[in-house]
This record gives structure tokens, C-alpha cells and sequence, in this order.
């Protein structure tokens, strides 16, 4: 068996729940798709190889990930588009773990939730519409050579917690504000490059490390920034710019099915727009996101 | 036999939320889709009956609706389009919102009885709204029993039948009191015995439960 790992909350509770079932026969995959957060993949893999001890392969694949999706602006199609990838590339690490003595690789560990599911298909045969297509269910590939195994999938997120710290797992992992499956790449709106994705993975770490000095992480369901493709005129020094705009995203939930906007005080919104103005070049106007869920969703595509 | 409660899934992206509140009330519900006939609704013995919302607008063409027989096996309670249905199927009118309402409202609380026992009549209280649709006349024998700025019908019940509607949503983590209207559907209205553990539900799920047939309550 194998697992991905996302550097989400989910898919290491999956890992660590489907490793203590069957022990050595599972290995971990943590593909780095290049669209990542800042200092994610030393995260993951400190928590999986020193804490969990369970084996883990990481995968470079950002080459593969951005060429995919080069000039790519519609969001669903980047969603299939990853969903794919993904599959390719868990194909191929499949093959070199049976390259090792042992049983082949059938099956894929997945951290599906509950409202992946809701979000993509009607579970019960009810007449839901899709809104996202969420990676892990909707876009995968037709013909793919794994069954899945998804052992969280009738559970909420606030659920997956109490399992993660009944087996163990590090609070820092345990309490990490959940991140999605496509990344960064449905946090940059319009088409995804090298350039726009460093200047968004800049302005989301100093975004995230204000709201640590603040002590305001834990009190947060969910904080990013968004890249926006959408251009405004600046003055900065004595010299005219126009740059893009990020916007800050930040709610309260639960459970991720309703959503509102958290309230900062005012003072910790200046320090973070002040010091993403001027640490991130390219940008020169920060917007907060006042839009509860529904009728907005949490992410922006 | 124990307190059971059936939910119909009229497509709402938070029905899972409705047997969450309900297990965490400690009743078992299952989840089914709302083409199951009305003999088989009987046969199954439901302690209560919950509508979900879901995307249609009652008024629409080949949309989910329920035989009207339903309202008469066991107490009813609807959810957005669940109560929409009820009305509708109870000779009420439902019509496009003017002013769609989505995210936070305030409900005032006009009739503090059945779903709302406990409450103060006049409370206001917030709750989630996702709705493009509202109850714009009530149906014969039902009473009013909350209103919103942009619902007046946001609340509503049978004037002696266990058959109750809300325009909200009750099983929202963002609806604080939500909770509480739902243990009284359960206790209140459908007189639930609260007596369903997570044991039971490890031992009772069975491995092929997609068919509908033994689910987590």
C-alpha cells in the first residue's frame, strides 16, 4: 500500500491510522508538487521520519506539476489537471517500491473527507449539485491502477483531530489550519508561474508568521493569501507602480461546511498589509476578505 | 424498538451535518434518498422525519418532492427546501426571494413552542440562511412561528400535526443554537429515547453500507 501525503492534517491522520492497521507494508508518498507553502515539505518530513518513524519516499515534481499547468486559468480544469499528475506520480513511485522484495502496490491511501465528498458528489444518490471537484475525488483518472482506501471519508475535519492526537501525532500537525490538495495553485487566480507563485508563497509565510506573533493562529479555521490577477496603481518612494493586489483570506469554522470572517483588530490587519507591501515585490495593495461561507466558499477557487 | 430518525437527502451539501447533530443528540438516523416509496418510508418505522435542503426550487420541473402521505407517517421536520416542500405540497405558495438570503440573520422567535420550546417569544436569535426561495403565503393550518428581515415566513407549523418547517438552517455549526431546536424536534416533538452510543454504531455498521442499508446514526 500507498499513501500521499499532502502536508495537510488529513491525509497524515489517514497515513498514520492505515500504518498502525498494517505496520511496514505501508510506505508514504509526499509529493512535492511545487505548490506548497513555505517550509511545508521540511514540515512533513520531520514529522513522518522522526516523530511517526514510518518510512516515507519524497518525490520532486514540480517540473511536471507547472508544466501541466502552464498558461491553465480555469479552476476546475487545474483541479483535473493536479488530480492527474498526482495519480502519474504515485503510479511511478508505486513501481519503484515494488522494486524492493514484498507484496505489489494495490491500493492508495487517501485523507477524503466528508465534505470532499459533498462538495464533488452526492454520496447518497441525492440530487446535490457539484460545486468544486476536489482532487482527491472527483479528478481522478478513469483506469487507475489502485483501490482506494479512505478511511476518514464520513468524518469532519474537527472529527480527524481527535483521531489524529488519539494516535499521537504532533500538535503541530494536529492543529495545522487545513490546506488543499491543488496547493497554491488555486490560490494563485488566473494562470500559475514560478514568479507569481514565490511572490504568493512570500506574502502567505509573513502573513502566517504575524498571526503566530499575534497569538491569533489556533483562534483561525483557515488563513492564506490569495495571488490576484488584477493589477492597481501605487505610489511607492517617489515612483509611480502598478502591481498586483493579494488578498487575505481568514474565517472561523467548526467543522468547514459554514464559515464566517474572523475579526482582527485592527492593528495586526496594518502590520501584516504594511510589511507584505513592502517585503513582496510585485505587490502594492493588500485587500481583506469580508465574505462569510455560504454564500462565498473558504477558498477562492 | 428504539428511536429512529430517517432523513430524506434532498441534495443539501450539509445533510451529513443533520445525522451529525442528531447522533451527537444520541439518536440513530440513517440518511436515504427522497425516491424511497411511501410504503417503504412505513415500513421502516421512523420515530421522526427530517427534510434536508437541497439545490431544486419546488416550484421547478423534475425536482425531488415527497408523496404528501409522508406528512401523516411520523413527525416532520424541513429544512430550507424541506420546508419549502411542505408547504408547498400543503397548498401554500413559494416564490423567487426578492432579496436572496445567504450567510447570517437574525430570527425572531414568534411562537416558543414544539422545535422552539424553551425559547422566549420575541427572542432573536442568529442563524444560517442559504436560500433564493421563500414561503410567500402560508399553507391552510399552519401557523407562523419565526421571521427574518428578508423571510417573513421563516418558521412555520401544523396547527395541531407534528409538522414542522425552518427556512434556516438549523444543523449548522453557525446557527448556535441550532442544536437546541434540533433535541427539541428529537425530545419535544418526537418524544426520541436518547439512547444511540458510538459503540452501537461501530458494532452496527456494516462493511457494505453503500446501499443505505446500516449507516452510522
Amino acid at each position: 500500500m500507498i499513501a500521499g501525503l499532502s502536508g495537510g492534517v488529513d491525509s497524515a491522520v489517514a497515513a498514520a491510522l492505515v500504518h498502525r492497521a498494517v505496520g511496514d507494508r505501508l510506505t508514504c508518498i509526499f509529493v512535492d508538487t511545487g505548490l506548497l507553502r513555505h517550509g511545508e515539505r521540511e514540515q512533513v518530513e520531520r514529522t513522518f521520519r522522526r516523530h511517526l518513524e514510518i518510512p516515507l519516499v519524497t518525490v520532486d515534481a514540480e517540473a511536471r506539476f507547472l508544466d501541466a499547468l502552464e498558461g491553465v486559468d480555469d479552476p476546475e480544469q487545474k483541479r483535473r489537471i493536479i488530480g492527474h499528475t498526482f495519480i502519474d506520480v504515485f503510479e511511478e513511485a508505486a513501481r519503484e517500491v515494488e522494486r524492493a522484495p514484498g507484496a505489489p502496490v494495490e491500493y492508495l491511501v487517501q485523507g477524503t473527507l466528508y465534505p470532499d465528498v459533498i462538495e464533488s458528489v452526492s454520496p447518497r444518490g441525492g440530487p446535490s449539485v457539484t460545486i468544486k471537484t476536489h482532487h482527491n475525488v472527483g479528478g481522478l483518472k478513469p483506469g487507475m491502477r489502485f483501490a482506494l482506501v479512505e478511511p476518514l471519508r464520513e468524518l469532519f475535519k474537527d472529527e480527524v483531530r481527535h483521531v489524529g492526537r488519539e494516535l499521537g501525532l504532533p500538535e503541530e500537525m494536529v492543529g495545522r489550519h487545513p490546506f488543499p490538495g491543488p496547493g497554491l495553485a488555486i490560490r494563485v487566480l488566473g494562470p500559475v508561474s514560478r514568479p507569481v507563485l514565490q511572490r504568493l508563497r512570500h506574502a502567505d509565510a509573513i502573513y502566517l508568521d504575524e498571526i503566530r506573533e499575534a497569538g491569533l493562529y489556533a483562534d483561525i479555521w483557515q488563513a492564506f493569501c490569495v495571488f490576484l490577477p488584477v493589477r492597481s496603481v501605487g505610489v511607492m518612494g517617489e515612483f509611480r507602480t502598478y502591481d498586483n493586489v493579494i488578498a487575505l483570506r481568514a474565517v472561523t469554522s467548526t467543522d468547514g461546511m459554514t464559515a464566517d470572517w474572523f475579526p482582527f483588530p485592527h492593528d495586526v490587519l496594518a502590520r501584516i498589509a504594511t510589511r507584505i507591501i513592502n517585503e513582496v515585490a510585485g505587490v502594492n495593495r493588500v485587500v481583506y476578505d469580508v465574505s462569510s461561507k455560504p454564500p462565498a466558499t473558504i477558498e477562492w477557487e | 424498538m428504539s428511536s429512529r430518525i430517517l432523513i430524506l437527502d434532498y441534495g443539501s451539501q450539509w445533510t451529513q451535518l443533520i445525522a451529525r447533530r442528531v447522533r451527537e443528540a444520541r439518536v440513530y438516523s440513517e440518511i436515504h434518498p427522497p425516491t424511497r416509496s411511501i410504503e417503504w418510508v412505513r415500513d421502516w418505522q421512523p420515530t421522526g422525519i427530517v427534510l434536508s435542503g437541497g439545490p431544486a426550487s419546488v416550484y421547478g420541473e423534475d425536482v425531488p418532492t415527497a408523496d404528501p402521505a409522508l406528512l401523516a407517517i411520523a413527525p416532520v421536520l424541513g429544512i430550507c427546501y424541506g420546508m419549502n416542500l411542505i408547504a408547498h405540497l400543503s397548498g401554500g405558495a413559494v416564490v423567487p426571494s426578492e432579496r436572496r438570503e445567504y450567510g447570517r440573520a437574525a430570527l425572531q422567535i414568534d411562537d416558543p413552542t414544539g422545535i422552539f420550546a424553551g425559547f422566549a417569544r420575541g427572542e432573536r436569535i442568529t442563524v444560517w440562511m442559504n436560500h433564493g426561495d421563500q414561503v410567500r403565503t402560508l399553507p391552510p393550518h399552519y401557523r407562523l412561528m419565526g421571521e427574518s428581515g428578508n423571510s417573513p415566513i421563516a418558521a412555520i407549523r401544523h396547527e395541531s400535526k407534528p409538522i414542522y418547517g425552518v427556512q434556516f438552517h438549523p444543523e449548522v455549526a453557525h446557527t448556535p443554537r441550532g442544536a437546541d431546536i434540533i433535541a427539541n424536534f428529537l425530545f419535544t416533538v418526537c418524544r426520541a429515547e436518547p439512547a444511540w452510543t458510538t459503540g452501537r454504531s461501530s458494532r452496527d455498521t456494516s462493511p457494505t453500507s453503500r446501499d443505505g442499508s446500516a449507516r452510522r446514526g
